[in-house]
């Protein structure tokens, strides 16, 4: 892991409750870790097209992504996302409550890299972030991060 | 002329036109034909009448010679030749007097009045005959037998000069005979005169013997011989006067008659050949003419035949294309195929109406199928729905099962987090959490409050009534006005606004989400307005709802009639106010929705069906 | 008039019968059966042509006389023959003077015996003298005075004797006629002339009378006239005279000249009529024939002078006894006035025309003998007019038209030579 590549978590939550919940247990397994939360599809869509546009900020490292989102649903931004060349090379890692069958397989066939349902079990919460960040922590994800940051 | 006719009348009657011209083309060319048959005819007679005319010619000429012959020479044959002539000549005439000419009547007057004069010559010459050779004769022998007598009786006593003075008498007496026979020969009247002298001669001798002698013997010999002398010279005269007839006739008049005929016959034939000439051209100028009349008789039928053809064909025809276009788009089911109008009673007439019962029926096909397309289009519009319900209840369990455990999610999460911060020896900001946990409670309890309203809505207080919402919404205006207030909004009511039939609790439900909706997102920091009215549609009252918030993107104008759809997540709400009212709407047959654009605000349009009482 | 045929004064029955023949359908030798025996009243038989032996000079004739008179009229070469040949066929003979010789040498004809003539001391000096004024010409051939008179031997001459061989009565001038419409009219006794007969202008369009003693001598003049020959007597021509004519009508006849010869007055009427003819010998009838029928015919006046006829009345030989002198009452009622004007409106004239005189209008009398214009129309015997008011008769007066006799019908010496020439002539 490069240091000189700040890992950042784009965090696209309309929950502020839930968002409060990720970013604790994210800095509490990372602290290295710099997590942007956006609250709507819309303004999620806006910031990464905005990051790369004005070339002052870096990629994400990952996105986490809800499903149900106001404006544009998570569906929208991951299609977004998948659809642009640079961009598709992000993870992104859907996380969301909902755990049916129409949801997991759209969003895998929208390029998701990951589907993850929000825990409801007590305890779990922390250790599904760890292990996220953990899997996305591993060699291979870190050169194509490392390489597209690269400028 | 032709469309009213019948099929096989237009046929019959261009047959018949065809059939009378090529008659009147055939009449004509007949007429021709004969024509110039009888011009032909007529020339065939004209050569024969020329022929006859040269005939006649000739054989008057020789009729003449012959009648000549028989004059001078007194040749019996001859006289037959004239009579056999004649013959031949009368049944020439007889043959040719089918077509009598002014030239043949003249001929045959004049031939006839010719052979009447021949038989009175005839008869002159017999009589002229007799008595030069038998009367004059015998009157001579008489004479001269009577003086030699007279001379023996006196010779016995007589001197020999008066002997020889009455033979000077007998001398003179032939002497007569001499002449009369040269006058005969000769036809020269000189020896009349000699021989009438002689005669004289004689009688003044006898005469003088019979004054001197007056014997017996003169008694017996010199009176008879005497009266013989006188007969003789009579006999004489006649015959000369009988010469001169038939010479007079012979010469003169049936010379003159001869030459009629010779002249008329010439003149025939030379009017004849004229004629001839004449119908030679003439028929030949009228064939050419025919000719010609015929081309173009015969050219003017084509034309007829052909534009009786194309009549016909045309007439006949154009009904057919007609009503094959008709047929075709019969066969396609065309119920609005031209049928060509038709008047006639004959097989198009039938086809024409056949097309019409066809054309009818089609309509009635076409009216069927509409009706089944209807009713497809409504077991569609069933399906469909059902299929929407169905979506909508998919839809629903989903949405409640995500948004039930979202809360779930939150109270574990804080727990979790609680439990951490406690096993970390941060009591403070452990206990900070709970409020999180409850907070969290109380939304699961108000989303399930909310799902069973929503799940009410068209299963309890179904009860419709007139509901004026003049006076509803008035006393709406009054129960939430301290709300209003607090929002910092004004509520404007218009008048005139229409009586509903619906059911009351759920249309004030309706209301209060159309409030809580305007107030949690078209708040104006400038003065916030909520003005509600109607106006009056075809067959529905619309009443409206209209805010000067910052209005609603397109894209969201259905969205937001989502169940949990909220637009902005920082607004309190569980994002079911507006699925209710669509709900209470479509429970009430009427439809809602928005039209808005960003910092214009927003209408909603509520739409009540004015025949809901009736449908009920 | 010597071979008159067939005229007739009732123009429109003679008109009827057109085209009858020189003989016609009567020529039979034996006489028919008398048509009339009557009552015991004489009657006498009449021979002769249709000129004089009019039905009505004959009814006319009978109620005067209170006798019966039958009439066998016939072409005059028919008469003629019957005449000469049998005496006893007839009481009276009346025809042309050419025919006198014939018959005198035939002793058909007895004298007439002047004594018994009522009117001769009328009968004017033409046939007496033979001329009707000092001026006038005797004209050539048998001039009637010449034959007129029974000489001691028996003979005909001009000497008187009490005897004569005719009663002198109808007579006339002939000439020839010519369409005006075609030939430009000619100035009488000036410009008209016998030559026409042979002017070349004419070919193809002329005629001749059908008789050698009349149309021998229209040819004869009109050969002199036109210069082509001369004769030494034309009135008695000799053979080589009758020869050279004879040579020149075949020639001019070989080249077409004549249309022919003509038999009959209504021959001759319809040839003019019909334009076959613009010029021919003409008889008088035949002329107010034609004018009758608005064909403007002009009797010519001949410069040369007119071939003149006279009309002979003989006594048969043979006529004795009741019918002798019904014959001579017949005779003396001839010259008795009534037939003199009856025939002068057929335009004949009459031998003691003072007597008839009377019985004419004057109007009449100054068209038909003074040679003036009619002052009125004239009625000719059939009661149609003939003469239109204004009109004067060719060649003038009576006196005036016997003054100018060129010759007389006559039977020349030649007569049966110029019969045979006359054959050749006509079929040439």
């Amino acid at each position: 892991m490069s240091e000189q590549t700040k890992r950042t978590i784009l965090l696209i939550e309309d929950d502020k409750d839930h968002a409060e919940i990720t970013q604790f247990h994210i800095t509490d397994h990372a602290p290295d870790i710099n997590v942007v939360w956006l609250s709507d599809g819309e303004a999620a869509i806006n910031h990464i097209v905005k990051e790369h546009a004005l070339s002052n900020g870096a990629y994400p490292w990952l996105v986490l992504l809800d499903i149900k989102l106001p404006k544009y649903s998570g569906h929208e931004v991951l299609a977004r996302l998948k659809s642009d060349e640079t961009l598709k090379k992000i993870p992104v890692v859907m996380f969301t409550t909902s755990n049916v069958a129409t949801d997991v397989d759209k969003a895998m066939i929208r390029g998701a890299n990951s589907y993850i349902q929000k825990p409801m079990e007590l305890g779990n919460f922390g250790s599904v972030i760890a292990k996220i960040i953990d899997y996305w922590s591993l060699d291979q994800h870190r050169l194509i991060f490392e390489k597209l940051n690269k400028p | 002329m032709f469309g009213s006719l019948k099929l096989k009348h237009k046929i019959f009657a261009g047959f018949i036109s065809v059939g009378l011209v090529a008659t009147a083309i055939a009449v004509f060319s007949y007429g021709t034909f004969n024509l110039v048959s009888t011009n032909f005819r007529i020339f065939v007679n004209s050569s024969n009448s020329a022929q006859l005319g040269l005939l006649l010619a000739r054989d008057v000429s020789e009729i003449q010679r012959q009648a000549l012959i028989y004059t001078y020479e007194a040749h019996g044959s001859a006289a037959e030749q004239v009579h056999e002539l004649y013959r031949g000549m009368s049944d020439t005439l007889q043959k040719s007097s089918e077509h009598e000419s002014e030239y043949i009547k003249k001929i045959r007057a004049h031939l006839k009045a010719y052979m009447s004069t021949f038989e009175q010559l005839q008869k002159q010459k017999q009589l002229q005959h007799r008595l030069v050779y038998n009367d004059i004769r015998t009157s001579a022998s008489d004479a001269e037998k009577h003086l030699r007598s007279y001379i023996k009786l006196i010779s016995n006593h007589e001197d020999h000069t008066s002997l020889l003075q009455d033979e000077r008498i007998l001398n003179t007496l032939l002497l007569v005979e001499k002449n009369a026979m040269r006058y005969f020969d000769s036809l020269d009247p000189q020896y009349i005169g000699e021989a009438k002298e002689n005669l004289a001669e004689v009688r003044k001798r006898l005469q003088k013997i019979e004054a001197n002698d007056t014997s017996k013997a003169a008694m017996d010999h010199i009176r008879p011989a005497m009266k013989e002398v006188v007969e003789y010279e009579r006999v004489f005269l006649e015959a000369v006067a009988r010469t001169r007839g038939y010479l007079f006739l012979v010469n003169v008049v049936m010379a003159a008659e001869a030459y009629e005929v010779l002249y008329n016959a010439k003149l025939m034939s030379a009017q004849i050949s004229q004629e001839m000439g004449e119908i030679e051209q003439g028929t030949f100028s009228m064939l050419q003419q025919v000719i010609g009349t015929l081309v173009v008789a015969i050219g003017i039928s084509l034309l007829l035949v052909v534009i009786l053809s194309l009549l016909i064909g045309r007439s006949i025809t154009n009904p057919i294309v007609s009503l094959t276009t008709a047929f075709r788009a019969l066969s396609k089911g065309s119920h609005h195929a031209e049928i060509p109008v038709y008047e006639a009673d004959d097989e198009i007439g039938h086809l024409t109406r056949a097309a019409s019962v066809f054309k009818e029926k089609n309509r009635q096909t076409e009216q069927l199928l509409d009706h089944k397309k209807q009713l497809a289009k409504e077991l569609e519009g069933n399906k469909k729905e059902l299929e929407r319900s169905n979506d909508e209840l998919e839809q629903f369990v989903y949405t409640v099962s995500h948004d039930l455990k979202s809360p779930l999610v939150t109270s574990m999460g804080f727990i979790g987090i609680i439990q951490k911060l406690a096993a970390q020896g941060k009591l403070e900001e452990a206990v900070e959490k709970l409020d999180r946990v409850v907070k969290s409670n109380e939304r699961m309890g108000q989303l399930i409050n909310d799902l069973l309203d929503l799940s009410r809505v068209g299963r309890v207080d179904m009860d419709k009534i007139d509901i004026d919402l003049n006076e509803l919404l008035a006393s709406f205006h009054e129960v939430h006005s301290q709300q209003i207030e607090k929002a910092e909004f004004t509520m404007q009511i218009e008048p005139g606004l229409p009586v509903i039939y619906a059911n009351e609790s759920r249309i004030l439900q309706l209301f209060e989400n159309m409030l809580s909706n305007a107030l949690k997102y078209a708040y104006n920091p400038a003065g916030s307005v909520l003005s509600i009215g109607s106006k009056e549609h075809d067959d529905a009252y619309l009443v409206w709802f209209r805010d000067n918030g910052p209005g609603i993107p397109e894209e969201y104008h259905e969205k937001i009639f989502g169940l949990f759809y909220r637009l902005d997540p920082e607004t309190e709400g569980t994002g079911i106010g507006l699925a209710v009212a669509a709900k209470v709407m479509k429970f009430h047959n009427g439809k809602i929705w928005v039209e808005s654009s960003p910092g214009e605000g927003a209408t909603f349009w509520l739409s009540f069906s004015k025949n809901e009482e009736d449908s009920e | 008039m010597g071979y008159e045929i067939h005229v007739k004064a009732d123009r429109r029955d003679f008109l009827k019968k057109s085209g009858s023949l020189v003989l016609g359908a009567a020529a039979t030798l034996a006489f028919p059966n008398i048509i009339r025996a009557r009552d015991s009243r004489p009657t006498i038989k009449v021979v002769g042509t249709h000129v004089t032996l009019q039905e009505k000079i004959r009814k006319q004739a009978e109620q005067d006389l209170g006798i019966n008179i039958e009439f066998y009229p016939g072409g005059s070469a028919e008469v003629l023959l019957r005449a000469s040949a049998d005496p006893s066929s007839f009481d009276l003979y009346e025809q042309w003077s050419n025919s006198i010789n014939v018959l005198w040498q035939a002793n058909a004809i007895q004298p007439i015996s002047t004594n018994k003539l009522t009117y001769w001391d009328e009968i004017n000096d033409l046939t007496k003298k033979g001329r009707i004024s000092p001026n006038a010409k005797i004209g050539l051939g048998d001039a009637p005075y010449k034959l007129l008179n029974v000489q001691p031997d028996g003979s005909l001459g001009s000497r008187h004797t009490g005897e004569i061989s005719f009663l002198p009565y109808v007579h006339n001038t002939d000439s020839y006629g010519y369409n005006s419409a075609v030939i430009p009219k000619g100035v009488p006794y000036e410009t008209e002339s016998w030559g026409w007969l042979l002017d070349e202008q004419y070919r193809g369009k002329v005629a001749l009378v059908n008789a050698p003693t009349i149309g021998l001598f229209d040819a004869a003049l009109a050969a002199k006239a036109q210069g082509l020959m001369e004769f030494k007597n034309m009135g008695n021509m000799t053979r080589p005279e009758v020869d050279e004519l004879f040579k020149i009508l075949v020639d001019f006849k070989k080249r077409g000249h004549f249309r022919g010869v003509w038999s009959s007055v209504p021959h001759s009427v319809d040839l003019m009529k019909s334009g076959e003819v613009v010029i021919q010998s003409m008889f008088s009838p035949g002329v107010s024939a034609l004018k009758g029928m608005g064909i403007p015919c002009i009797y010519a006046a001949p410069r040369e002078g007119y071939r003149a006829w006279h009309g002979v009345m003989c006594l048969s030989s043979e006529s004795t006894g009741e019918r002798q002198e019904a014959a001579y009452e017949f005779m003396n009622w001839w010259l008795s006035g009534w037939p003199g004007a009856f025939i002068a409106r057929q335009g004949y004239y009459i031998s003691n025309p003072e007597r008839s005189r009377a019985h004419m209008s004057k109007p009449e009398w100054n068209y038909w003998y003074a040679g003036k214009p009619a002052s009125e129309p004239l009625r000719g015997t059939d009661g149609y007019i003939s003469v239109q008011l204004g009109e004067i008769r060719t060649g003038g007066s009576y006196i005036n038209r016997f003054e100018n006799v060129a010759i007389w019908n006559t039977v020349m010496d030649s007569y049966e030579y110029t019969l045979l020439k006359w054959n050749e002539f006509v079929l040439s």
